[in-house]
């Protein structure tokens, strides 16, 4: 069952630049049984105490770069392997604040094998000790 | 020439994903902890170097690991991603050059079988014989659940294997077409989630009856029965059980076999897949090729407590080897 390690807990942070908070990432790692190419991701959502960033405002960095949503579409042959971490970038201005907050984190990829897209979800109570 | 017996490393995936073992790793497991000689991989699970093409130092260390640990690679499973592209399906032409990447780097790793996914088109597998000719490698497509072995689709295959005269076409069935009931992990679960014992051991007792699964459904639902003893007798009414003697009439088609199965117990038995009438067949019909296990229980331990799978492959293994007599 590899949906539950799709996001570890420990493996979300605040980006904080110049002491100021630009938004948080996390790590996130293939729920399906393989690698993929870039084109198959084909959706990701995240929300914040249910403020909604969509795949329009998020960018995936895997194997040291960074790509928009849009970028990725056209990407075959640029993979997202299996168990390699890809790191999503949410910008939120001042970061994830102090105190507990709700994460959810809703990808979907596009699998052939099912005929479309399958989306998995994680759920986080996160304590933010870095906010502000 | 007996059957012989492989891993399919799809059984090993949280392991891998996990980074408890990598690649060579999993290979040291197969030949000796499971005792297995041959290998079969997803080419984008657990890739060689990386995929679709290693490097001939990546390609020339895989050869050296099954040297030093005795293993023979098999079976390299493909996946043909028709819906690469948002919006649109892709054409004959390009799945046909999905297919030839495949080839190519299956007989590149010294594979001569790769197994094609059922949702793979017949024209595209026709398409691609030529290719397959000219890299050696035979193409098998996967016969799963909930599939009948003498379903229409599986004949309008054969007819185009017969059609083609080629011998780089096959079938690679699986073993989940011969599942009876539920596995035993998936019954103590439902206990865990709230189920009444009583009421699974009674289910229970109506699978080893072979009750037929739609009027177990329906006793259930008359009992008032809750979502968690639902959920078993769904999954119940969902076997498929084959009469192994089909696989006579399929014989010379089959290339290899994928060892589906969910749960080994203590004892070493499979609780929900019968292999004993199977692996009797194959004998009589003298099959040689692969039996590799396939492991996919990893999905009834949704807590947090771990899965052991190279544990369960062993078990597997020590059942087989039991049943072929080798």
């Amino acid at each position: 069952m590899l949906d539950k390690f799709m996001v570890l807990r420990e493996d979300i942070r605040n980006v904080i630049e110049y002491g100021v908070g630009k938004g948080f990432e996390f790590d996130m790692r293939i729920p399906y049984y393989r690698g993929v190419s870039l084109s198959l991701v084909e959706d990701l959502n995240v929300l914040v105490d249910g403020a909604s960033f969509g795949k329009d405002k998020l960018t995936f960095a895997v194997g040291g770069l960074s790509y928009t949503f849009d970028e990725m579409a056209t990407m075959a042959t640029l993979r997202w392997e299996f168990g390699e971490k890809a790191t999503v970038f949410v910008p939120l201005k001042g970061g994830i604040p102090l105190g507990f907050h709700r994460i959810e984190i809703a990808l979907t990829i596009r699998i052939s094998y099912m005929g479309g897209g399958r989306t998995t979800k994680a759920v986080f109570d996160q304590f933010s000790a870095t906010g502000g | 020439m007996a059957i012989k017996r492989g891993v399919s490393f799809y059984s090993y995936q949280e392991a891998y994903y996990n980074r408890k073992y990598d690649l060579e790793g999993l290979v040291k497991a197969t030949a000796q902890v499971v005792k297995a000689e041959g290998v079969e991989i997803l080419a984008e699970e657990t890739p060689v170097g990386s995929f679709p093409d290693p490097l001939d130092a990546d390609v020339e260390r895989w050869f050296r690991w099954m040297e030093k640990y005795g293993t023979k690679p098999v079976c390299m499973d493909s996946f043909i991603d028709y819906m690469m592209f948002k919006g649109r399906f892709c054409t004959l032409k390009e799945q046909v050059q999905m297919m030839e990447r495949d080839l190519k780097l299956a007989s590149r790793l010294g594979f001569s079988i790769i197994r094609v996914l059922c949702p793979v088109r017949k024209e595209v597998v026709e398409a691609s014989i030529p290719a397959a000719e000219r890299y050696g490698v035979k193409m098998g497509l996967e016969v799963h659940w909930p599939m009948m072995l003498d379903a229409p689709w599986v004949q309008d295959y054969i007819e185009m294997f017969d059609r083609s005269g080629s011998k780089c076409v096959g079938i690679i069935p699986d073993f989940g077409i011969f599942q009876r009931r539920p596995p035993r992990k998936m019954l103590r679960n439902a206990v865990e989630a709230g189920a009444s014992e009583a009421a699974i051991n009674r289910l229970s007792k109506s699978f080893d009856e072979g009750l037929p699964g739609g009027e177990v459904v329906k006793a259930m639902e008359k009992e008032g029965a809750g979502p968690a003893e639902m959920q078993v007798a769904a999954a119940y009414s969902r076997c498929r059980y084959n009469d192994p003697a089909k696989l006579r009439d399929i014989a010379k088609y089959i290339l290899s076999f994928h060892g589906k199965f969910y749960d080994m117990d203590e004892d070493c038995v499979e609780t929900s897949i019968d292999y004993e009438g199977p692996i009797k067949v194959l004998k009589k019909i003298g099959f040689d090729g692969y039996i590799n296990s396939e492991f996919e229980g990893q999905r009834l331990y949704t807590g947090a407590e771990d899965v052991d799978e190279v544990e369960q492959v062993r078990r597997h293994h020590v059942m087989l080897k039991a049943l072929i007599g080798d």
